[in-house]
């Protein structure tokens, strides 16, 4: 199995299995432009990130292996909630943002999914104070705007309803 | 493995525009313009956020996220989270009384409903294109017209229980509604003012599912409003053979018909009492020949035949499992 290299922003280098490395849209782009042996830079990449992402194609590996079910081909949107379990532990919230952004614009669709679910949990039930403190937005509506979107929230009942 | 990475935080992601996260890769030792697959970050940002929402049910995303800042408020208006609005696990608080419109719906359980459809209306911008109301929220008839302007895309509706809703209420609601093409809806004790209004105003409308008896005046007015009609479901009810007949004789471009479940009969000598037909008779079936699918069960066997017995053709959802009324043998009627 041919192995393809990869160097993050911070000048490490990776190698990754062709057919792992081709479940990067962004690698396969590349990889379809141009020869194979040379080593593709990746300055939107961090090193422990793609740590996390080979540890995401070794552990799929393992479950296809015991379960006999070919995860990546069929596109399977969730995994076994153990392996979702055990991504979300290690995963700090601005890690886990951080790696969202990278995955996504690796192009990486499997990973990408169980991402977004895990950071759809983390979302759910939060004021929205606190989602702003957890993906770093500043709140920017003008009085006017804040006015109008307080008016829809504030319809059948009396006074706003979002806790600020 | 927790660090923050030292090389970037998340200031740089948001305000960097530069160069380094303009999205283009370099091959080593070349500098290259970025592929036709490379993106921009700014638009990384909303698709990442609109993955997200997917996984929120209506309630999540209406309760504040919208509000957090624009850039949300633009994600939670994207398409993909508003081509189905379903409300099917929303019922109204209410208690039943003797007299019109026999349904009494508490104050709050009607306005937690308005609030919920008036930020889903803002947010969908006129997206929506399936709509599904459970039997047992009792709408109001300013509910029901607001929500039908604000969806003039709508293909596929589930009705609410429309005690609450005038004549002239459902009316302007269809009068909206100009794509719609399939309707869930309850059997009516005077179908022709309104199949006729969905005969005026719906020119592409080609699926039925009555949820109630199917008799003789239903089944005329459909034969006369809407002889175009392509798929009809009448599963779980009493319905009279001479109904079925003049459906199956009066709607010629009927390609599917389902009459799972039902309990057939026959008029009687006896005024008081119906001859119930264990079997669907041949001459029936050589009129369902043309048919592309004709879905019949009458087995002792079955739940949802013994079911229909017990209920004397009249099933009482509400005493089965959650949910158990939204199945049907046609796939494009269940939800």
């Amino acid at each position: 199995m041919k192995k393809i290299s990869v160097r993050t922003s911070d000048g490490q280098e990776f190698e990754l299995e062709e057919n792992l490395a081709m479940e990067s849209a962004t690698i396969k782009t590349s990889l379809d432009a141009f020869s194979r042996d040379d080593i593709i830079l990746l300055p939107n990449v961090n090193s422990w990130e793609m740590v996390k992402i080979i540890e995401f194609f070794t552990k799929v590996q393992e479950l296809e292996t015991k379960f006999g079910v070919k995860f990546m081909e069929k596109k399977e949107g969730r995994f076994l909630e153990a392996f979702q379990a055990e991504f979300d532990k290690d995963l700090s919230d601005d890690n886990l943002y951080c790696l969202l952004w990278t995955v996504d614009y690796l192009g990486i669709e499997v990973l990408l999914e169980n991402l977004c679910h895990l950071m759809a949990e983390r979302t759910k039930n939060k004021t929205v104070e606190s989602c702003r403190n957890l993906f770093g937005v500043q709140h920017d509506y003008t009085p006017e705007e804040e006015a109008e979107i307080r008016e829809d929230y504030s319809w059948a009942f009396e006074g706003p309803e979002i806790e600020e | 493995m927790t660090d923050k990475p030292s090389s970037r935080t998340r200031t740089e992601k948001h305000n960097c525009d530069g160069v380094r996260l303009s999205g283009e890769f370099w091959r080593s030792g070349e500098m290259e313009d970025g592929v036709s697959a490379v993106r921009r970050w700014e638009d990384l940002e909303t698709d990442i956020l609109v993955k997200i929402f997917q996984s929120f049910d209506v309630f999540e995303l209406t309760s504040g996220i919208a509000h957090v800042c624009s850039g949300w408020r633009l994600a939670c208006c994207d398409p993909l989270l508003w081509k189905t609005l379903d409300l099917s696990m929303m019922k109204s608080n209410f208690i039943k009384i003797p007299s019109e419109p026999y349904v009494y719906v508490d104050d709050p359980s009607d306005k937690l409903l308005s609030r919920l459809l008036k930020i889903s209306m803002s947010l969908s911008r006129g997206n929506i294109t399936t709509l599904i109301f459970h039997f047992n929220l009792y709408v109001s008839d300013d509910q029901l017209t607001y929500t039908a302007e604000r969806c003039p895309k709508l293909k596929r509706l589930v009705l609410p229980g429309w005690n609450r809703i005038k004549k002239t209420g459902i009316c302007k609601a269809i009068s909206c509604w100009k794509d719609l093409e399939s309707l869930t809806m309850p059997s009516i004790a005077n179908p022709p003012y309104f199949i006729e209004e969905i005969a005026k105003n719906c020119r592409n409308f080609r699926e039925l599912k009555i949820m109630g008896p199917c008799d003789i005046f239903f089944a005329s007015t459909l034969v006369a409003y809407l002889p175009k009609l392509k798929v009809l479901s009448l599963r779980c009810s009493m319905l009279l053979r001479e109904a079925l007949l003049m459906i199956l004789e009066g709607l010629p471009q009927l390609e599917v018909l389902n009459i799972s479940h039902c309990l057939l009969f026959d008029l009687s000598p006896s005024p008081t009492s119906k001859k119930i037909l264990r079997e669907i008779d041949p001459f029936i079936h050589d009129k369902a020949s043309r048919l592309r699918r004709f879905l019949t069960c009458s087995q002792d066997t079955c739940v949802m035949c013994q079911r229909t017995k017990t209920d004397e053709g009249l099933l009482r959802w509400y005493k089965y499992e959650e949910g158990l009324w939204k199945e049907d043998e046609v796939s494009s009627l269940a939800h």
